[in-house]
């Protein structure tokens, strides 16, 4: 909890109240062809391209992005900042996400700035839900507002451990790629081993100018905004991704290198984002 | 039937004239390459008229199939001895005879004799005639003349009667250029010895034995001269023909070798055998153990083995031959294993591996239903089972799995060697696989926990002794006594029986979680070690008959207990999770608790069918990750291998000591088909199919029987063992082929899914545009009796389509004693509904009254 905001916590609980209706979840991808959920009329071999849009920002050493099994495999090696996964092919009618995640590995390797903060290696769901005011040109971010709910490995860790955390965050972009932002809400959602599953979901509750997040059979956790949320947000940058946030690196060997590893499956979302079938 | 020579002559391509060459047999001399010592005496058979089989444990066996009269079958057995001279106390040291005879062939052979109506045994009468080459080389390289008996070259005919009035004649004669004349001088003949009796011990039998001396005299240098150092051939033909004997219901005994309808003609030496002496043809294969270390989801909070992820163990064991995985406790990462092991076949351009897993798509469901194996093997998986310990059979954290057994029989390369078979007189290479060359692989782990006597050696022990149970039951060949709660139908499958795999070796690899000795350490010490292998437990410590008698094969049981190299100790397994990049120099210190082991053929007073040459290899590899490295803010850098444990790799060869049976029209036969492996193509990834069959079909001699298994089998791939089979357990009635039977047997399936929708028929052939579904999705099969052929065939709108070749098989009477099998593979790209099936035919002779 050291990292987050404490006090927007504390708060978006008190403020929460108890949960409105919002709309139901339904299926929209289990990651096995075999047996999938939703049923479909054909079958796909490998990832759905009418579902899923590939993603990647920043560059990487290596990655694999592909069905493994009866699950999606998202892996990631990078230097530099960025993210990598799959966004949802019709993003703006997404206004809720769940799917059940492993973070199997994640570390963070090499020398550092020891007073840059830590390095943060996580597997999220994550989206650009609106934007907080009209106007902009459509590729600037500014004001995009985010909420993802994620494992997260630090580099603070304690060495050897295993140990991630389950958070949720809503941000505000401040500039046009959004690679700065304002932290609106967060909020520390416990503890959670390598590769151990977690069931998360996070939902846009327009109506109460909230997201609600919950990770597995936990209370929901309401994380309550302030700012204006009736226009559509610039990026539609909506889905599955293990993001890298690398420390300060000033000189010596080896370069840090940044790495994750995560499982998704059981992907739901609003009964309004329903794929076709 | 010689498999790896014939591999060997067609890598690079069919040689001409390879198809005329005469049949070989390996036969490696007594106290040549392996002397026999006053500390490991040889036996060696004595020419008393009595066959013991174990007489001749340092030779072959093969069997005497009687092609004109049927009858029960007999036993040949060849040895043959080396040197000049034996050293006393080194041969038959418990015997009269010692000490051995140098250099001299010994032929034994077990007959059986006739009875009357009543079923007592009568006397025996015959002619047994050998037929010698010297100079095999030379009739092999189509020398001019060498073709027909020469003057080097020997018959000798043993005419006998038994009984109180039984009289014995030997004769021999000598090559002429065109035929056989009598010998010149009694200095010409081979010292030959012929003896024959009707044992007490074996009444069913008559016993006949031959002592020959094999050092012709010939010049020193000549080309062929059976033991000269550069050649060491021998051409042989032998035809025991049975003379007809008042008061017998059936003239029995007949055969010869070579073992084919077709007996030795008398004036062309090319249809005699050939014996090289030397090793038999090796089959190697290799076996790989690890303990991977991939913890289960319901104990998130013990961290991995080791720094190996499902990528980094799968580089490390895509290109092994037979693998045993353990700890790879989630169904998902077991099929995300396979997956991506088969990926990185494809690109270094090698077939997929074959697998046994337990693999389902309930993503949730946890580690207490499965064993958390996986066994990997490129070559074909033939048969195969699960088998998890009894519930409760466990003590600890150990409960919170379901440890046990994972099968699979595997086709040994002799098994896929190519071989050239005649479809009316026209050379073709069959596309069957030969079941009789497989051996039984299982792979295991055992409880956990403390290596002192207490609740967790006691379970270990009675897991090891669930396993030898459970092994027993496979390798006599079913049935399952299935241990069902709560573990579904898997551990019931494979259904029914199977061929008999007692009379080979089998392996265990497995994580045995018991402290072992490293090296020449002795068993002191290792007190749980011994009680593991000995009695009650595995049972192997002790030595069968058939390796006292025998001198040349290996009696290794604990193959990874010395390994190869500078040192021979560092065969520790068990590892720290934390590891340096001076690992592999510790691991003599580090505990042994990863096996591979060995089962050997069952004890009898018999030969098994093969045997393991000498010459085993082990090593241990820790598998240390260099890019494993964490850093801590003080810059201290921790690293790991990819598991806690050490991967054991172990290579074998074995060889063949009894040569198999082939198909006899003079003899009763059962025909079985069955669906032995299925495998879902439909889609690059993802879990599983549904899978039943309402359809096993067979027709023979105007009879026709089809059996449905409707129960569903649910996984990726799966070994059902669906079956038909003519037999009087039928109802009704469905005959097996009736002695001299001429006709067809025609055999299909059809294979499906269970869907939420319409249930899927599966294609599971390669032709498509046929008229009818089944024609076009099921493999259809036809044995024809006449010629011993079996051929995958069009389909079955047309009774002519029985009869069109799609495919090649085999033929019967080239031996495939336990069967053939054969993959065949689906197309249909429109519904995507495609399988691959491995179907298996096997014509067998139904004993003899």
């Amino acid at each position: 909890m050291s990292t987050m905001n404490l006090k927007c916590a504390v708060l978006a609980l008190v403020l929460g109240g108890t949960a409105q209706a919002v709309e139901p979840m339904v299926p929209y991808d289990n990651f096995n062809p075999k047996e999938p959920n939703p049923s479909r009329a054909t079958t796909i071999h490998g990832i759905d391209p009418a579902r899923w849009v590939d993603t990647q920002t920043g560059t990487r050493l290596e990655s694999i992005r592909e069905l493994a099994f009866t699950r999606l495999r998202l892996m990631s090696r990078a230097e530099t900042a960025g993210s990598f996964g799959l966004l949802f092919s019709q993003a703006s009618a997404v206004t809720a996400i769940a799917a059940k995640v492993r973070l199997n590995n994640a570390r963070s390797t090499g020398s550092t700035d020891p007073a840059a903060p830590a390095a943060v290696n996580a597997a999220e769901l994550t989206g650009h839900f609106f934007n907080t005011r009209t106007g902009i040109p459509s590729k600037n971010q500014q004001d995009d507002v985010i909420a993802a709910i994620r494992t997260v490995s630090r580099s603070t860790d304690p060495m050897g451990s295993q140990n991630l955390r389950v958070e949720a965050v809503i941000e505000q972009c401040t500039n046009a790629a959004c690679s700065t932002r304002t932290q609106l809400f967060a909020a520390d959602l416990g503890g959670v081993h390598q590769g151990e599953l977690a069931a998360l979901r996070v939902q846009w509750d327009v109506a109460n100018h909230r997201f609600v997040f919950q990770r597995d059979t936990q209370p929901e956790v309401y994380g309550a905004y302030t700012v204006t949320d009736t226009h559509p947000p610039a990026s539609q940058f909506k889905g599955l991704v293990v993001t890298h946030n690398p420390p300060t690196y000033l000189s010596g060997t080896p370069v840090p290198v940044q790495y994750a590893n995560a499982y998704f499956h059981d992907v739901f979302v609003n009964e309004s984002a329903a794929p076709a079938p | 039937m010689q498999r790896v020579p014939l591999l060997l002559a067609l890598a690079s391509l069919i040689p001409t004239g390879a198809l005329a060459a005469p049949p070989v047999t390996q036969l490696l001399p007594q106290n040549g390459a392996n002397p026999c010592t006053f500390g490991v005496p040889c036996v060696q058979p004595m020419a008393d008229g009595a066959v013991a089989p174990l007489e001749y444990a340092d030779g072959k066996k093969f069997p005497m199939q009687d092609y004109v009269n049927g009858g029960p079958n007999g036993d040949l057995f060849l040895y043959v001895s080396d040197t000049a001279s034996y050293a006393s106390n080194v041969c038959n040291v418990a015997g009269p005879q010692n000490p051995c005879h140098p250099q001299s062939l010994f032929i034994g052979m077990r007959l059986a004799r006739p009875k009357n109506a009543s079923g007592t045994f009568l006397s025996s009468s015959g002619i047994v005639t050998l037929w010698l080459d010297a100079k095999r080389n030379e009739t092999l390289g189509l020398a001019v003349g060498a073709n027909v008996p020469r003057s080097e070259d020997r018959r000798i005919s043993f005419r006998y009667t038994t009984g109180p009035t039984g009289t014995t004649g030997l004769t021999q004669d000598k090559g002429n250029g065109t035929g056989w004349s009598a010998l010149a001088a009694a200095g010409e003949a081979w010292a030959t010895t012929a003896v024959v009796t009707t044992p007490a011990s074996d009444p069913g039998h008559v016993h006949i034995e031959f002592e020959i001396k094999l050092a012709p005299g010939l010049p020193v240098g000549a080309a062929s001269e059976p033991l000269s150092s550069t050649v060491r051939k021998l051409g042989l033909g032998i035809l025991h023909m049975p003379l007809a004997t008042g008061g017998t219901t059936q003239t029995v005994g007949g055969g010869g070798l070579p073992n084919a309808p077709m007996p030795p003609d008398d004036l062309l030496t090319a249809t005699w055998e050939t014996l090289e002496f030397k090793a038999p043809a090796p089959i190697p294969l290799s076996f790989t153990m690890w303990n991977v270390g991939q913890m289960p989801d319901v104990t998130a909070w013990v961290p991995d083995g080791g720094s190996g992820e499902i990528d980094t163990v799968a580089q490390q064991i895509f290109n092994k031959e037979v693998v045993c995985l353990s700890e790879v406790w989630m169904s998902y990462e077991r099929g995300e294993l396979i997956e991506k092991v088969n990926l990185l076949r494809i690109k270094a351009n090698m077939m997929p591996m074959q697998h046994v897993a337990e693999l389902n798509d309930d993503l949730l469901q946890p580690s207490i239903f499965s064993t958390g194996l996986v066994l990997l093997s490129s070559r074909q998986i033939l048969e195969a089972g699960v088998h998890h310990f009894p519930f409760g059979m466990c003590t600890g954290s150990d409960c919170a799995q379901a440890k046990g057994v994972l099968w699979a029989r595997i086709a040994t390369p002799a098994a896929t060697a190519p071989v050239v078979i005649l479809d009316h007189d026209t050379p073709r290479i069959a596309a069957g696989t030969d079941y009789a060359e497989f051996v039984d692989v299982f792979c295991t782990h055992v409880n956990a926990g403390a290596n002192t006597s207490g609740e967790d050696t006691s379970v270990r022990e009675q897991q090891f002794a669930d396993i030898q149970s459970y092994v027993q039951q496979v390798r006599q060949g079913g049935p399952l006594t299935a241990n069902l709660f709560p573990f579904e139908i898997k551990d019931a499958v494979p259904a029914g029986t199977w061929p008999s795999g007692l009379d080979r070796p089998a392996f265990l690899l497995g994580d045995l979680n018991t402290l072992g000795p490293k090296g020449t350490q002795t068993d002191v010490g290792f007190a749980h070690y011994t009680d593991m292998v000995g009695p009650g437990r595995f049972n192997i410590s002790g030595l069968s008959q058939f390796e006292q008698a025998n001198s040349q094969f290996s009696e290794t049981r604990d193959l990874a207990r010395l390994v190869t190299g500078a040192d021979p100790q560092a065969a520790g397994t068990w590892l720290s999770p934390i590891c340096a990049n001076t690992v592999e120099s510790e691991l003599g210190a580090k505990d042994r608790i990863d096996y591979v082991l060995v089962f050997p053929p069952q004890d009898t007073a018999d030969f098994p069918a093969f045997a393991l040459l000498n010459g085993s290899t082990a090593s241990v590899n820790p598998q240390f990750d260099p890019l494993s490295g964490s850093v801590d803010s003080e810059g201290n850098i921790t690293q790991q291998c990819l598991s806690d444990h050490a991967m054991v790799d172990v290579t074998v060869k074995l060889a063949r000591v009894k040569d198999v049976l082939k198909y006899n029209p003079m003899k009763k036969h059962r025909v079985e088909y069955a669906v032995k492996q299925v495998i879902d193509l439909e889609t690059q990834s993802g879990c599983c199919a549904d899978w039943y069959t309402p359809r096993v079909m067979m027709s023979a001699n105007g009879a026709t029987r089809t059996n449905a298994f409707m129960e569903f089998i649910e996984d990726q791939t799966i070994y059902p063992n669906w079956s038909v089979h003519t037999g009087p357990d039928n109802f009704p009635l469905f005959p097996d082929l009736p002695v001299g039977f001429s006709g067809a047997v025609n055999m299909t399936s059809a294979l499906w899914e269970d869907d939420y929708g319409p249930d899927d028929h599966y294609d599971s052939i390669p032709e498509s545009n046929a008229l009818m579904e089944m024609d076009n999705k099921d493999a259809h099969f036809t044995f024809f009796a006449n010629s011993g052929l079996l051929r995958r065939v069009k389909g079955e709108l047309l009774a002519n389509d029985w009869i069109t070749e799609v495919e090649l098989l085999g033929n019967f009477n080239d031996g495939y004693e336990h069967g053939i099998t054969v993959e065949t593979r689906g197309q249909d790209a429109v519904t995507d509904n495609i399988a691959r099936v491995r179907h298996y035919i096997n014509v067998k002779e139904v004993e003899s009254p």
